[in-house]
């Protein structure tokens, strides 16, 4: 399936109903959203239920999308999985943090991650605790406040920046670890 | 200012794919045609819906024939004027001078009816012999056996040249089946009716006290100097909580038959919703809260069954086609407060049926009361209110009629 099709081409296939145009999109940005909701959820079939559950949405609801231009189709994509994502995490009560006596050791100098594929990065983001994971991926990737983070999480603000913290000195303990095994 | 490693995992991050899960897209292509056929499981719950609404539209208008045809059965018991003239017993005075006796309910003693002369003579109008009619003889007849021997014709033709002199005539029916109660003399006979009504939340009372609705998605129009009016947006929905719809307005009828009125009118309906979580483009809205405006019209057919002293019951059905005119969310993120405008393209309709009593103060004046239930059909508009939740509605109505016009 030809995926360099542009998004205003695929929203054109939409609105003439063409039985093709989510299947195109699908495969289009379906490794990028996997990758998306792999860094909040730790188990496949996890990640494969969340999925199943927001490109339902995305389908049922595309028709109604405003085309912002290239690019927001897929943020919109996005932001569906994130917050199906975080919809799960909440369900399952794994939002949580953990006590202070379990975290990291403080971090002195930033890690160099130049050299670190991205593979092994979506790797140890995977490992942080559920909360920690979150926070991370809100605050880092998906660029968010911590203000909207703690509407989102229904947490204090407060809370979601000292556990961001706690969560990048943990990430950053691990990159080390990790540069360390492999110049040894 | 994030740093710089934190830059560079995040640039590797919005790139980076992974595997496709192992059959996913046959998963969402199973359930995307399920839902779209109407065989998915929350599409069945809402197919058998409209028919729930036809058989309680069905099963009202039932009742109130079958009631109303129970009720007839009484009226029938009403002699028709035909009937009455069939069975009238016209007693013919005899002149003043003579006359003794004119009243024939009067009884008097033997001795005086033979005083009487002559005594009165019993006619029929027609020539039907009815077995159970009351006759009137005195005990002169038998000196009259004689005159006792003029034919029925005779008398019929006696009777009608009597007609056109001067006579009094006494009349009464002789309905021997008993006469209806009062209770269930239908009297209802204005031609126009005019109203005003409400129904639905005065201060309080919703549709889901307590945990909410999850709703997968809400989509609403913004109208914005950069964009088209009619442009739509997505947003997510943590929890919704609807408020039942408040209800008011003015209604007309016509009574195209005796007990069968037609009506229609103007209704306003408020719907009012409040939502948890609500994203809305890259703007996350802690709590939001939505008001709606409908303008509709409903076309109603009421019939009256019954009416006991001055309480009228009467089942009544409809149809009602309401457009939004207004709609609005806002939204609070924070210290912040923001609102959004919605709108609607489609029309909402709704049937419903139920029964009514009416208490009526005065000739003209009543007030009534009409419990009933709804059905809203699915318009496929994107605006999320209670109707689309809760398609099945129970709503108590209080009015006021007036009614005029003969």
């Amino acid at each position: 399936m030809n995926t360099t099709v542009s998004e205003l081409e695929l929203m054109q296939l939409v609105e003439r109903g063409d039985r093709n145009a989510h299947k195109m999109i699908y495969s289009k940005y379906i490794r990028l959203l996997t990758a998306l909701c792999g860094r909040y959820l730790v188990d496949d079939e996890d990640v494969k239920d969340v999925l199943q559950d927001s490109f339902m949405k995305i389908f049922d609801s595309i028709e109604n999308f405003n085309y912002k231009g290239e690019g927001s189709l897929r943020a919109w994509m996005s932001r569906i999985v994130v917050n199906q994502s975080l919809d799960f995490l909440q369900r399952q009560g794994r939002i949580s943090f953990s006590p202070i006596d379990q975290l990291a050791e403080e971090v002195s100098d930033e890690p160099d991650t130049s050299e670190i594929p991205a593979s092994v990065i979506y790797d140890l983001i995977k490992q942080l605790p559920d909360g920690y994971r979150a926070i991370f991926n809100l605050y880092v990737i998906e660029d968010k406040s911590h203000r909207e983070i703690a509407q989102l999480l229904n947490i204090k603000e407060s809370t979601s920046a000292s556990q961001f913290h706690r969560a990048k000195n943990l990430l950053a303990q691990r990159i080390k670890e990790y540069l360390n095994n492999t110049t040894i | 200012m994030k740093d710089r490693w934190l830059d560079d995992i995040s640039n590797k991050m919005s790139e980076f794919e992974a595997g496709e899960p192992a059959g996913l897209w046959e998963n969402i292509e199973t359930g995307h045609q399920a839902h779209t056929s109407g065989w998915h499981g929350s599409s069945l719950l809402h197919s058998w819906r409209p028919w729930a609404a036809a058989a309680i539209v069905g099963a009202s208008v039932g009742i109130t024939a079958i009631i109303a045809d129970f009720s007839a059965d009484k009226t029938n018991s009403i002699p028709s004027s035909e009937e009455i003239a069939g069975i009238e017993i016209e007693i013919e005075s005899q002149p003043e001078t003579d006359l003794l006796l004119t009243d024939p309910r009067i009884t008097a003693p033997l001795s005086d009816m033979r005083r009487m002369q002559p005594s009165p003579r019993l006619y029929l109008s027609d020539d039907r012999q009815r077995p159970d009619s009351v006759s009137i003889l005195s005990d002169e007849t038998e000196d009259n056996v004689g005159e006792s021997s003029i034919s029925n014709e005779e008398v019929v033709k006696n009777s009608d040249a009597r007609s056109s002199s001067k006579k009094k005539k006494s009349t009464r029916t002789s309905s021997f089946r008993s006469r209806p109660r009062e209770e269930f003399t239908i009297k209802d006979d204005s031609k126009f009716k005019i109203g005003a009504y409400t129904s639905g939340r005065w201060g309080g009372g919703d549709v889901n006290n307590g945990g909410g609705i999850d709703r997968d998605s809400y989509i609403a129009s913004i109208p914005s100097s950069s964009e088209d009016a009619s442009a739509t947006k997505l947003k997510d929905a943590g929890k919704m909580r609807h408020s039942m719809p408040l209800k008011v307005g003015v209604t007309f009828g016509w009574q195209v038959i005796p007990h069968l009125t037609i009506g229609t009118g103007v209704c306003y309906s408020f719907l009012s919703s409040d939502f948890n979580n609500l994203y809305f483009d890259d703007h996350f809205y802690m709590r939001a809260n939505q008001k709606l405006h409908y303008i509709g019209i409903p076309v109603q057919i009421n019939y009256n069954f019954a009416t006991w002293r001055m309480i009228q019951f009467y089942g009544t059905a409809g149809v009602f086609g309401e457009k939004l005119i207004s709609g609005k969310v806002s939204g609070e993120n924070r210290a912040e407060f923001t609102s959004f405008s919605v709108k609607e393209k489609e029309l909402q309709w709704s049937v419903n049926a139920g029964l009514g009593a009416q208490l009526n103060v005065s000739e003209h004046f009543g007030f009534y009361l009409e419990p009933s239930v709804g059905y809203y059909f699915d318009n496929h508009s994107m605006v999320v209110n209670v109707y689309k939740e809760r398609p099945i509605n129970f709503v108590l109505t209080f009015g006021l009629r007036y009614s005029f016009g003969k």
